[in-house]
């Protein structure tokens, strides 16, 4: 094998499909996932920069199914590697799959184009380590000049994204993308941990993100945040900064997805079912949150496209309020719906924000907490529970008066969606790749997320009890 | 569906032959020739020892004062409970890491070659050579206690990468069918799954230690429902996390008594009524697993040196031992019966080592004695982090061995060592004995624990929880969970179990920018804790 390089060109990556497509059977339908990653971080604690790193990595993994599935990951991608990972596939599938034809596949040939998304930045794949050490540099002098303490990290990134497809009628699509992703996070804290501020984002262009203006934000908030108060638990008519919001609503995109109704007990949280029919009903066309919300995936979007992959195309999922759109995989959705295409699922999206500014949300809060951000969240039943982190703020009267001590929240994402006050403006938020994840396993691109989430005025958020850390 | 008989289990043979073929054709094709195929010892090849030894050289011709690489070779097998589908990985990494103008530097790469090790060598220096000197003062290693070299095999009984694909299906459609036939459970629910990973891990450093060993991580899930027709109840068989063992994990003489003792439990708990929670403050009786899970996230991580003086506070948290300096001796946050460890030497833990990522041989310290913090999780910089401390005191400082990486793709950083929750070897009770102890209160048999980002208060979610009275379980208790404080929790500890019913269960553990996971054992006894607060978790405010 040659140099790793940054990551892998669409030559490299066919020519790997190619070598699988002579090899494994044509019964079924054979899927090859090409993930290539290059990773430049710069981390820096307690005023100091601690680790730059160059990462890179490969992951190809080649499935076949019928009515059962094999998958095959290696990192190796050269000839004999490849040529020996798909001996092993077929040694399983062989052997485990029955001869039968499968005919739960798409219904016509479909081709996707490579369209040029605008999800590259030249800036951002040859920034340089010495650059973000410098970014680290700065903020820890920021944080010095105050007795804070900074930490932080800033990562320039790139992948290129590979799906090949083909059914057992040998019909095939193929599709590369390429991407960068920048991101930018920091935390300010007091010495002895009495004040802790956080402020960060992401972009695919690492020349978007203002890195100084992430460094004095968290400053701001640590400085603002000191010596927080305790406050009672409860009810409480509540701010959540757009990466707060993020999270609740990614966790309704998330379930926005279809399934066949005749699959039964396992529909979605969108479905119902109707106990006497025993088939699921669909809410599509039904107002299921406030009816000023509005979330759409669009991959010519440059904050939220991020690869290019079958089934992106642009897609409204919520429309002032009323469910559009689901999302439906060729082997699901595209028979039983009759349409032609299908719609993937996509963990990136864009919460259509307002003009409403921030200070006019606090304006008008007679009292009630702003949220900067929430912490390990789960799921607990049909709610979820987390805590705040980084920066709570009592308002009272239309005016920030003190800093309050974390919460643990339990909340419901449907609740939150539908008690909205006021929408805020939308802006990107911070959203890490989580490449570990995604190594181990298949799944790939799906780790590469972009979200775009508004501020948002709830009322009665429920806090359910405060907790120590700071 | 396809059907599952022997004759069609004994078929799929030559898939493992084929599975085999994919790591010597590949490593071939990389140059290399692997054990499996050649019986010799590891040590003894030297294309692999020299190529780390290039990486590291690489990064001390560039300037570097300190280097050292990890390589791996990484597979895993995974099992779906609904049939045959099996997930194969296979995956190689190198990655070096070096100190140069008191930063840290590293790169990785999945290509194991002369050129890419050299490139690999000269930019984690110049990663760390990218930021300025100024006057940031240097980083200090403590010295190594011995710099040894060699082999380690991480010991298990059967090999799970040894056994042709047929033998899996073989044994999980008999356990499936075991399951299946005992009373009361309902077929369709049985799910059993199971991971396999084992990893080759090379080390070398610019101190000429050099190193290999083989780590095994096996898991499992068995989970079946029960009903008699009026009452039902959930059995999840407990001792399947991960662990430092081979196939041996899900097959062994015990484990089919171990499922009949889970399922006599089911039978008794269906039976139980259901009981809303009535929020208040409980005696509890807690469960071994839900003990280690707490021990891992409340004790093991905060006490990792690298996130209790801040270094992962824009990552996952920090710790409430926030000034370690000043804690380390003094801070009482558990009640005297309380006895922690933290090892690496436990045999069929995940974390067993013989040498942790950075090359020092794991050392056994205690973290809580009696109640008190006394020990740390620290690497060799934290000769740096703590020399004030040591200084003062006249001690010494040692790291213990914790440093780990999820492969060499990932720079090392610190994670928890396994734990030891010492029972109580005098007085301590069966689980049944300490039930009987309590005259009102709730028992926590299955649940899962989330601690806040700096571990200082937490939240325990029951997943299978009984109301006591009179030393009997009465009733089942829906969605009850506890709110706590990690010292109130730990400091209200009355009983603890006793030694027989020790336990290790596996927990994994991420950290780190971008993130990785690593994972440890935790081996605990059962417990009584008094005064825990008991909520309704799904309840809002």
């Amino acid at each position: 094998m040659q140099d790793s390089i940054k990551i892998l060109d669409q030559k490299a990556v066919q020519s790997v499909i190619d070598q699988v497509k002579t090899i494994i059977d044509k019964h079924g339908t054979t899927t090859v996932s090409i993930f290539g990653w290059w990773s430049m971080g710069q981390r820096w604690a307690r005023n100091k920069a601690t680790m730059t790193s160059d990462q890179r990595d490969v992951k190809v993994a080649i499935r076949h199914e019928l009515e059962s599935s094999v998958t095959i990951v290696t990192n190796q991608i050269d000839e004999d590697s490849i040529s020996a990972a798909c001996s092993t596939l077929k040694g399983y599938s062989e052997k485990v799959f029955p001869k039968e034809a499968f005919v739960d596949l798409m219904q016509e040939p479909v081709t996707y184009d490579s369209k040029g998304y605008p999800v590259w930045s030249e800036s951002t794949f040859n920034r340089h380590a010495s650059r973000n050490a410098e970014i680290a540099t700065s903020a820890s002098a920021l944080a010095k000049d105050r007795g804070l303490l900074a930490g932080g990290y800033v990562e320039n990134a790139a992948s290129s994204v590979t799906s090949y497809v083909r059914d057992p009628w040998g019909r095939e699509f193929t599709t590369y993308g390429q991407i960068t992703q920048a991101h930018c996070s920091m935390t300010v804290r007091e010495g002895a941990g009495n004040g802790s501020g956080w402020a960060g984002g992401s972009s695919f262009d690492i020349d978007r993100l203002d890195t100084d203006r992430i460094a004095s934000l968290a400053l701001e908030k640590c400085l603002m945040s000191l010596n927080p108060v305790r406050v009672e638990p409860g009810r409480y008519q509540t701010i959540l900064e757009p990466q707060a919001s993020s999270f609740f609503f990614s966790d309704v995109v998330f379930w926005l997805g279809r399934q066949r109704p005749e699959l039964g007990a396992n529909g979605e949280a969108y479905l119902e079912t109707d106990t006497s029919l025993r088939r699921h009903r669909t809410k599509l066309g039904l107002k299921i949150v406030d009816e000023r919300i509005t979330i759409g995936h669009d991959p010519l979007d440059p904050d939220v496209g991020t690869h290019v992959d079958p089934g992106i195309d642009s897609v409204s999922l919520i429309e002032n309020g009323i469910l559009k759109n689901l999302w439906f995989g060729y082997n699901d959705g595209a028979k039983e719906l009759g349409q032609k295409n299908f719609v993937g699922r996509r963990s990136s999206f864009r919460v259509k924000g307002s003009d409403t500014p921030v200070e006019e949300m606090i304006a008008t809060m007679k009292r009630g907490l702003l949220v900067t951000r929430i912490s390990n969240p789960i799921s607990v039943g049909p709610v979820f529970t987390g805590t705040t982190r980084d920066g709570l703020w009592l308002v009272e009267n239309g005016k920030i008066t003190k800093a309050v001590r974390n919460f643990r929240w339990t909340e419901s994402p449907w609740f939150v969606l539908n008690n909205v006050e006021q929408l805020g403006q939308a802006i990107p938020v911070f959203t890490p790749v989580d490449i570990r994840r995604s190594q181990e396993r298949r799944s790939n691109a799906s780790s590469l997320t972009s979200i775009v989430s508004p501020w948002i005025k709830i009322n009665d958020f429920s806090f359910t009890s405060t907790v120590d850390a700071i | 569906m396809i059907n599952l008989n022997r004759r069609n289990l004994l078929a799929y043979g030559s898939a493992s032959v084929a599975s085999n073929l994919l790591l010597s054709r590949k490593l071939k094709a990389s140059g290399f020739m692997h054990p499996c195929e050649t019986g010799y010892s590891l040590l003894e090849d030297d294309k692999i020892r020299n190529l780390s030894k290039l990486t590291v050289d690489a990064a001390i011709s560039a300037g570097a004062s300190y280097a050292d690489v990890r390589l791996t070779y990484t597979k895993s097998l995974h099992l779906g409970s609904s049939g045959p589908t099996p997930d194969r990985s296979e995956s190689i990494g190198i990655g070096v890491r070096a100190l140069a103008g008191g930063y840290w530097g590293f790169s990785s790469s999945p290509v194991w070659g002369e050129s890419e090790a050299a490139r690999l060598g000269k930019s984690a220096t110049d990663n760390a050579r990218a930021n300025k000197s100024g006057s940031v003062p240097p980083i200090e290693l403590s010295d190594l206690p011995s710099v040894s070299s060699g082999q380690w095999i991480m010991p298990v009984e059967i090999d799970p990468f040894d056994i042709p694909y047929e033998e899996f299906l073989d044994y999980m459609f008999g356990l499936r069918l075991f399951i299946s036939r005992l009373q009361y459970v309902l077929p369709p629910t049985v799910g059993i799954s199971a991971w396999f990973r084992s990893q080759d891990k090379y080390f070398h450093s610019s101190l000429g230690q050099y190193t290999h060993q083989r780590l095994y991580n096996t898991s499992g899930a068995i989970v079946f429902n029960m009903s008699d027709g009026v009452g039902f109840s959930s059995v999840r068989i407990d001792s399947l996390t991960p662990a430092g063992k081979g196939m041996e994990l899900l097959k062994n003489r015990e484990i089919r008594d171990y499922i009949k003792v889970h399922h006599q439990e089911g039978v008794l708990e269906m039976n139980l009524g259901s009981l809303p929670v009535d929020v208040g403050r409980y005696e509890v009786l807690v469960n071994r697993s839900i003990v280690a899970n707490l021990a891992s996230q409340s004790i093991g991580l905060s006490t990792e040196l690298d996130r209790a003086i801040g270094l992962e506070a824009n990552a996952s948290g920090t710790s409430f031992i926030n000034l370690p300096e000043e804690m380390l001796g003094t801070l009482t946050l558990a009640s005297p019966l309380i006895n922690i460890s933290a090892s690496r030497s436990e045999a069929g833990s995940v974390g067993k080592v013989e040498w942790d990522d950075e090359g020092v041989k794991p050392t056994a310290i205690e973290l809580i004695k009696e109640g008190r913090l006394v020990g740390l999780q620290a690497p060799r910089e934290g000769y740096s982090w703590l020399k004030e401390y040591h200084n003062r005191k006249n001690t010494s400082f040692k790291p213990n061995g914790s440093m780990n990486s999820a492969s060499g793709i990932d720079s090392p950083l610190v994670f928890s060592a396994d734990l030891k929750i010492e029972p109580d070897y005098n007085n301590g009770k069966s689980i049944d004995e300490l039930r009987e102890g309590i005259k009102d209160g709730l028992e926590f048999k299955i649940g899962d624990v989330v601690m806040d980002f700096q571990l200082s208060t937490g939240l325990g979610i029951g997943g299978s929880v009984f109301k006591i009275h009179n030393g009997r379980r009465v009733g089942r208790v829906i969605n009850a969970g506890s709110i706590f404080r990690t010292a109130n929790l730990w400091k209200n500890v009355t009983h603890i179990g006793r030694a027989e019913d020790v336990m290790g269960f596996g927990f994994a553990i991420t950290k780190g920018e971008p993130t990785q996971t690593c994972y440890h054992s935790v081996f605990s006894p059962h417990m009584v804790i008094k005064d825990m607060d008991v909520i309704d978790v799904t309840r809002k405010a």
